[in-house]
């Protein structure tokens, strides 16, 4: 069983990379993977609750977002520092543990893989 | 020990701040202009990127490392993270 | 060792082509093996078949076809490439098109199996968009 981190840094619009990215989380928490996710930069945009991506065709990534605890996947943090740096006021469910810079270091540091970089 | 691919400006920014400090990192694609001889990190730059891009590095200053190199690199760390913004 | 690799850019929107490719060029010299390459969001398009070089520009499509004639896995996520238009023959019956565009050596897979590559490997190395 390998330790996968996906990292979300994009806001979730913008292209459809984030739905993509939690799909495949979903897939390998499926895959009994031990699976994580972290927020960090214009990612943590992805996190305001109450978001209507349907609008405009898109799927709506607060809704996906909600439903990864019952596909087992429960280790999501964010990046405090690009929380704070917003002014975000974050949807409370699920719940999503804020990480500092050194404790992000800690996490990518304790993976086999990281998933997610997008230019 | 992870090893850091550093694909932009951006994403260096980002992995510097969310690496342990004696990682090693890979500069590449537009990733080389972020190269800098006063540094004192673990840092390798591929060769051809920089040559790619006009980029003239002294190999005296520099770590210039081929794709073989680059292989090695991958080869000897866990997990290998691709930054870029 | 055995790597599984991921493309995640296009072609002429990233170096990501040239990167993966000699990457795995220089993992074949040195031995390693590869579990599958696997092509992701708008790597996808790498595989298509339709694409018609410039005069004078790199041939990458035949670079990737090159491996997957060695026999490395060309695994385009499905999800990913058929919403972009990219489809081989079964997609093309099932969805009724008027074209198949998957090139030669290249799959339409799951990402179930990025997931089995990336449990098989030693490695798992992402060229970014």
């Amino acid at each position: 069983m390998k330790k996968m981190l996906f990292i979300i840094s994009h806001p979730p619009y913008a292209n459809t990379h984030n739905t993509e990215l939690l799909e495949a989380a979903m897939v390998g928490a499926v895959f009994d993977g031990d699976v994580s996710l972290l927020f960090r930069g214009d990612g943590v945009w992805s996190l305001l609750p109450d978001q209507h991506g349907e609008k405009v065709g898109y799927k709506t990534f607060s809704k996906m977002l909600s439903a990864l605890p019952t596909y087992e996947v429960d280790q999501l943090f964010a990046c405090a520092g690009s929380v704070a740096d917003r002014n975000l006021s974050m949807a409370t469910d699920p719940a999503i543990e804020m990480l500092s810079l050194e404790q992000q270091a800690t996490l990518i540091a304790a993976q086999d893989v990281v998933i997610g970089a997008q230019g | 020990m992870s090893l850091h691919l550093v694909f932009n400006s951006a994403g260096f920014n980002a992995c510097q701040q969310r690496m342990l400090s004696a990682d090693p990192i890979i500069l590449l694609g537009d990733g080389v202009y972020s190269a800098d001889a006063s540094s004192e990190q673990n840092i390798y730059i591929l060769a051809l990127d920089a040559q790619v891009r006009g980029v003239i590095l002294d190999p005296s200053q520099f770590n210039l490392i081929d794709y073989d190199a680059f292989v090695a690199l991958t080869a000897a760390h866990l997990p290998v993270v691709s930054w870029a913004e | 060792m055995k790597y599984t690799l991921a493309i995640h850019g296009a072609p002429y929107a990233s170096q990501a082509a040239q990167h993966g490719i000699a990457f795995a060029e220089a993992l074949l010299r040195q031995k390693h093996t590869i579990e599958r390459i696997f092509f992701f969001h708008e790597g996808v398009y790498q595989a298509l078949s339709t694409r018609v070089i410039p005069q004078g520009e790199e041939e990458l499509l035949e670079k990737w076809q090159g491996l997957g004639s060695q026999g490395i896995e060309l695994a385009v996520c499905i999800a990913s490439g058929i919403k972009r238009g990219v489809i081989n023959e079964a997609e093309r019956l099932r969805y009724e098109k008027n074209a198949s565009n998957l090139a030669e050596h290249f799959t339409l897979v799951g990402l179930g199996q990025l997931i089995s590559a990336i449990n098989d490997a030693d490695r798992y190395v992402e060229f970014p968009s």
